[in-house]
């Protein structure tokens, strides 16, 4: 039976589901950039995933279904990052500490090899899209699911999937042609964001 | 083909979603027409960088067998020794639970002063159908929530919580209190056939004790969330109403459902 609690359930669940770890973890990571951050992400979609194994139905689709627990995960996992402020009193401050040296940089070591290496035009890009029009792109222009796969995945019906990623790819062709415009039409869709599932 | 109808149609034939011979006639208008073909790189040249970068991602080299020793730890027993056991949860918050509405019944038929405010305590007791009906004036479904609202005082506005559907609405009064509250219930049946349920109690503005959950901010709104007799509470408050949801879902499920309503 799937989703029994024994080793061989685990067994049987690795087998249907560890193929999918790297596609999730990618995934994980264009969204968060930070390895740590996508690697957490990532085991605690399977532990969710396995917990209620016993509703997921064979034959129906287990990529949709599992991506659907890591786009809610990494959604907990940035509210939780955003609510998670720490705060140092400037008096504890050990003396000739410059302030500017104690500002958190949000773009982890690894994220920054990475984007000196690859297309750090277009990461820039990705971390100016929000998330609502950006997590259906990724999921159909690198995990190449269809937009039925997508409307699953999180749980919009496909017209929505469709104007999602239009207006995704409409906002990453301006970021990436240098319209400054878009910082604006993204504020817009801040708004938007809020407003929708 | 004309370039107006060509260009609204790219994105389909990129992301294959296009029919065949639709997009047969589409490859013939872009062998001669020079604006469309440049719109059709465009859209390919964003998918080769992304798909780029994507591939650029090392994936690490302990992810699977970290994900192993997570689910293998999911099989050991628990070993924290003061973690109670599912049927001593279930137990213990039955025993809080009939406690709760035993009070009356010992101390006598005289009303406890609440001064207006509902415990979550209370709202959790009055969730459950079968201590709902204990509680005494339950009454049944009302036919609108026209009907609903006449009879707590206060306007009941259904919530919308994805992938739930709204079954039941009903009024009670919480144990120990003089406030008629609204309660709406949301079933979902799983993939598996297995029934969960969802209970929205709605109270006039401002009764709810919610302290002791955690308070959140998610997008502008305060939702606090926690758990009371082994069930997860979400509470947040409305315009002209306070809502708090019960169930026996995971407090997180239940939350990302009130954040998304």
């Amino acid at each position: 039976m799937f989703g029994s609690r024994s080793s061989k359930g685990v067994e049987d669940f690795e087998r249907l589901t560890l193929g999918l770890a790297p596609r999730l973890y990618r995934l994980a990571y264009a969204r968060l950039g930070n390895a740590g951050d996508a690697e957490d992400v990532v085991q605690e979609t399977y532990l969710k995933a396995f917990r209620s194994f016993s509703t997921f139905r064979p034959g129906t689709n287990l990529e949709a279904w599992f991506t659907r627990i890591l786009v809610n995960s990494v959604r907990d996992h940035l509210r939780k990052s955003a609510r998670s402020v720490r705060t140092v009193a400037i008096a504890d401050l050990p003396e000739g500490v410059d302030l500017e040296e104690l500002v958190v940089d949000e773009i982890s070591p690894e994220r920054r090899c990475l984007e000196a290496e690859v297309d750090p035009h277009l990461q820039q890009a990705l971390r100016s899209v929000p998330a609502v029009f950006l997590t259906p792109w990724l999921l159909r222009e690198v995990d190449d699911l269809s937009y039925k796969e997508i409307a699953e995945a999180l749980d919009v019906p496909i017209g929505t999937v469709m104007s999602r990623l239009s207006r995704a790819r409409q906002l990453l062709r301006r970021l990436l042609s240098g319209d400054t415009g878009v910082a604006a039409a993204g504020d817009e869709t801040q708004a938007e964001e809020r407003n929708t599932p | 083909m004309k370039c107006a109808e060509t260009l609204p149609l790219l994105e389909l034939m990129a992301d294959n979603e296009l029919p065949v011979e639709q997009a047969a006639q589409i490859v013939e208008h872009l062998k001669d027409c020079n604006g469309c073909q440049s719109e059709w790189d465009s859209l390919l040249d964003l998918r080769n960088r992304v798909r780029a970068f994507a591939d650029a991602i090392p994936i690490p080299e302990g992810l699977s067998a970290g994900i192993h020793r997570n689910l293998e730890g999911e099989m050991q027993p628990p070993r924290i020794l003061y973690r109670r056991s599912a049927w001593l949860s279930a137990a213990l918050a039955a025993a809080v639970v009939a406690l709760m509405l035993m009070v009356p019944a010992i101390l006598g038929p005289q009303k406890q002063a609440n001064n207006g405010a509902i415990t979550m305590m209370q709202l959790v007791a009055v969730s459950s159908p079968r201590e709902r009906q204990a509680a005494g004036p339950a009454k049944p479904a009302a036919p609108d929530l026209a009907a609903l609202s006449r009879e707590t005082g206060f306007t009941v506005v259904p919530v919308d919580l994805r992938g739930w559907r709204l079954t039941g609405a009903a009024t009670a009064r919480p144990p120990h209190t003089d406030d008629t509250v609204a309660l709406l219930t949301y079933t979902r049946v799983s993939e598996s056939g297995r029934s969960d349920e969802i209970t929205c109690l709605q109270t006039k503005a401002g009764c709810v004790q919610w302290q002791g959950l955690n308070e959140h901010l998610i997008d502008g709104r305060k939702i606090c969330c926690g758990e009371v007799a082994d069930m997860s509470v979400v509470y947040w408050p409305e315009s002209g109403r306070d809502v708090v949801l019960v169930s026996a879902l995971p407090q997180d499920e239940l939350l990302d459902l009130a954040a998304g309503s």
